[in-house]
């Protein structure tokens, strides 16, 4: 326990005072920022129509098993399956079971989570299936053997230089190609691979129950081509993924589009409610979903951390976080980073474990400003605290700093008679390592408040 | 692992989790009329317009079908495609032109042309699905996608789009409803913008007067 915590602090401090990556990160973010104050503007009363997307998320929430089961009926229906996964392991076995029937020797992947969130590649590759990257973020990272830096621009921290690199020894092609060239490279190197696949795997942006169907966003085309060639699609989504209806998607395609990337609604935006019909030209025989519980039903079980599952995993909240951007995506240690990582990860993963992410924060509230769904995040990150403190997840000599600290503000006497060099000896004492190298501690002035307010009370009445 | 136990033990742990007992859920209801700046009928076309051309989507809009195959054959004739792909008869037959082939030259065509759905004016979207003879590969295979459809086929939102596929397809939905909007585009490498990562790398719309 102590070790995750040890390992994000020093990460945090090496990553903050790292310029290089700095400058990266201010240079991304930067981009991400001008173009959601562009995309903003299709809004005519943009808080209206958060609030209007918090509300369905409510009402999906609130009704959460009607909806999946209303889900699940009408995915049947439609010629599709339905596989139930408590966790991580049942989601595996599940993937694991179809591409045995299949006989599958190569998977093709659009961008998805979740399916970091249950170290799919990792199982995968041990069972001897190769599994490709497709969306060009994730490839990137797939070829530096890397895990997503963020939910939606996975290679945010990358230059250009370090892309181009990598696409060299990698791939063998000529160093020091552009963006525009090294994009043509995976467009080349991808386009035999979704051929050759025998399965496709995305994730989901919205399930729709009444419809039956999932929802893709993307921009660069590969969630189609994974949709289109391979003979089996599985789509694998979190339980809180609900919208009541497609009809809602008039709203959450462009919010997720404007918060995500600044765009008024993204290039490909796919619905897909099944495998191929009989009279369609072409498409996957078989469509599977798993729905994936995974810890969500225990956040769901809280009132106080419910509102986290109405997440639409847009990256906004990345995008304005002075800590995320500070220290990077690497160093939170979990699969979501950011402050809606902070949020839910020790929901899913363990207080003790990540319950440190939650002090990670100034709670300057630029997350909760953003948010598309109103999730009230650095309130949330407040409750984690208190939550961890209760659950006795703090260090021996916190606690004993606080005994003090409270013991001495509640004491008049102690207050007076330790003079200012007394006070400053306790408060490194106590302190010293939790204020951080950086700033200087603060002097107290050598006599209380409460003796010089007396003595200038005695002066004036003189 | 026992799969009717997982979803009736997840539909429990819910069911428990949210301890509902007499609480009402708190959601109104979600009006879309004033969120954003809605199209009007008139100035539909001219909005799909203006949003195409800031997407880098060039919109040809002609009087009818003659004007159509006109100005189809001088644009594949300044962009010297070769082999245009068309799997659906009766456009095929229109456009008569030899280049002109079916689905057997997709692995070397230059450009695919297809019909649409819908178009939506607010967002410059175009809708297809696979319910249409182009299916699910054709359209995002090829480097340049070409887009015919009548100006009777814009609609203003979303919302409408999808209300219109509801009635269209009663029976059953296609198994793939697509909404296009702009180029296959990435900023993957320092949110440099980088044009037709796995889809087409140009599109072109032709919308003929009724």
């Amino acid at each position: 326990m102590r070790t995750i915590q040890g390992k994000f602090h020093r990460e945090s401090q090496s990553k903050a005072e790292d310029l290089e990556h700095r400058r990266m990160m201010n240079h991304a973010l930067n981009q991400s920022e001008i173009a959601f104050q562009n995309g903003k503007q299709q809004f005519q009363n943009l808080d209206k129509a958060k609030e209007d997307a918090q509300s369905v998320k409510e009402k999906a929430t609130i009704h959460l098993d009607r909806y999946l089961l209303e889900f699940e009926d009408r995915f049947t229906k439609n010629g599709g399956k339905v596989i139930w996964a408590r966790d991580g392991k049942e989601a595996l076995e599940a993937v694991w079971k179809i591409c045995a029937e299949k006989k599958a020797k190569k998977i093709v992947k659009s961008k998805s989570m979740v399916t970091e969130e249950i170290h799919l590649n990792a199982f995968l590759q041990k069972k001897d299936i190769e599994v490709i990257e497709t969306d060009l973020g994730e490839y990137i990272q797939q070829l530096s053997e890397e895990p997503p830096y963020h939910i939606v621009a996975p290679s945010i921290h990358k230059s250009k230089e370090e892309v181009a690199q990598l696409f060299h020894e990698k791939l063998g092609v000529r160093p020091h190609l552009g963006p525009e060239e090294l994009t043509m490279v995976a467009r080349r190197q991808l386009r035999t691979e979704f051929q050759e696949a025998d399965i496709g795997i995305t994730g989901v942006n919205f399930l729709l129950s009444d419809i039956g169907g999932v929802a893709i966003t993307e921009n660069e085309g590969n969630a189609r081509m994974v949709t289109a060639f391979p003979n089996t699609h599985i789509a694998i989504t979190g339980i809180e993924k609900v919208l009541p209806s497609a009809k809602d998607l008039e709203l959450f395609w462009p919010l997720l589009a404007t918060h995500g990337s600044g765009q008024k609604v993204t290039v490909y935006n796919s619905i897909f409610t099944g495998p191929k019909h009989r009279n369609e030209t072409d498409g996957p025989e078989d469509m599977y979903v798993i729905l994936l519980d995974n810890g969500r039903t225990n956040i769901l079980s809280d009132p106080e951390m419910r509102e986290s599952l109405h997440c639409i995993r847009c990256g906004a909240c990345l995008n304005v976080c002075p800590v995320y951007k500070n220290i990077g995506g690497h160093t939170y240690n979990t699969v979501y980073g950011g402050p809606i990582g902070s949020v839910i990860t020790p929901h899913l993963s363990g207080m003790k474990e990540y319950g440190h992410l939650s002090h990670a924060s100034s709670l300057c509230g630029a997350c909760t400003e953003v948010c598309p769904v109103k999730i009230n995040l650095h309130e949330l990150l407040l409750k984690n605290r208190r939550k961890s403190v209760e659950q006795k997840n703090t260090f021996r000599l916190e606690k004993f700093s606080w005994y003090i600290w409270k013991r001495s503000m509640l004491s008049r006497r102690m207050l007076n008679t330790a003079n200012g060099n007394t006070k400053e000896r306790m408060f490194r004492y106590l302190f010293k390592k939790s204020w951080g190298e950086n700033r200087a501690i603060p002097t107290f002035p050598k006599k209380s408040f409460n003796e010089q307010w007396k003595e200038r009370n005695s002066k004036i009445e003189k | 692992m026992n799969q009717l136990h997982a979803k009736e033990n997840i539909i429990e742990k819910i069911k428990q989790g949210l301890n509902r007992s007499g609480k009402n859920d708190s959601s109104h209801e979600v009006g879309l009329q004033s969120i954003y700046f809605n199209v009007n009928d008139l100035e539909s076309v001219d909005q799909f317009i203006t949003e195409n051309s800031l997407l880098g989507v060039q919109v040809y809009r002609c009087k009818n079908d003659n004007e159509f195959i006109e100005a189809f054959r001088n644009v594949s004739k300044s962009k010297a495609w070769k082999s245009v792909v068309c799997v659906n008869p009766g456009l095929k037959k229109r456009l008569g032109s030899p280049i002109i082939y079916d689905r057997g030259a997709m692995y070397s065509m230059d450009a695919v042309i297809t019909e649409c759905e819908y178009f939506v004016a607010r967002t410059g979207t175009v809708v297809m699905s696979s319910a249409q003879p182009s299916g699910r590969v054709l359209p995002v295979y090829s480097p340049v996608h070409v887009i015919v459809g009548h100006e009777n086929q814009m609609v203003n939102s979303i919302s409408e789009a999808l209300e219109d596929i509801k009635r269209q397809y009663l029976k059953e939905y296609p198994s793939a409803l697509y909404f296009l909007t702009g180029v296959s585009s990435t900023g993957d490498i320092e949110k440099t913008l980088v044009k037709g990562v796995h889809g087409p790398k140009e599109v072109y719309i032709f919308l003929i007067e009724d």
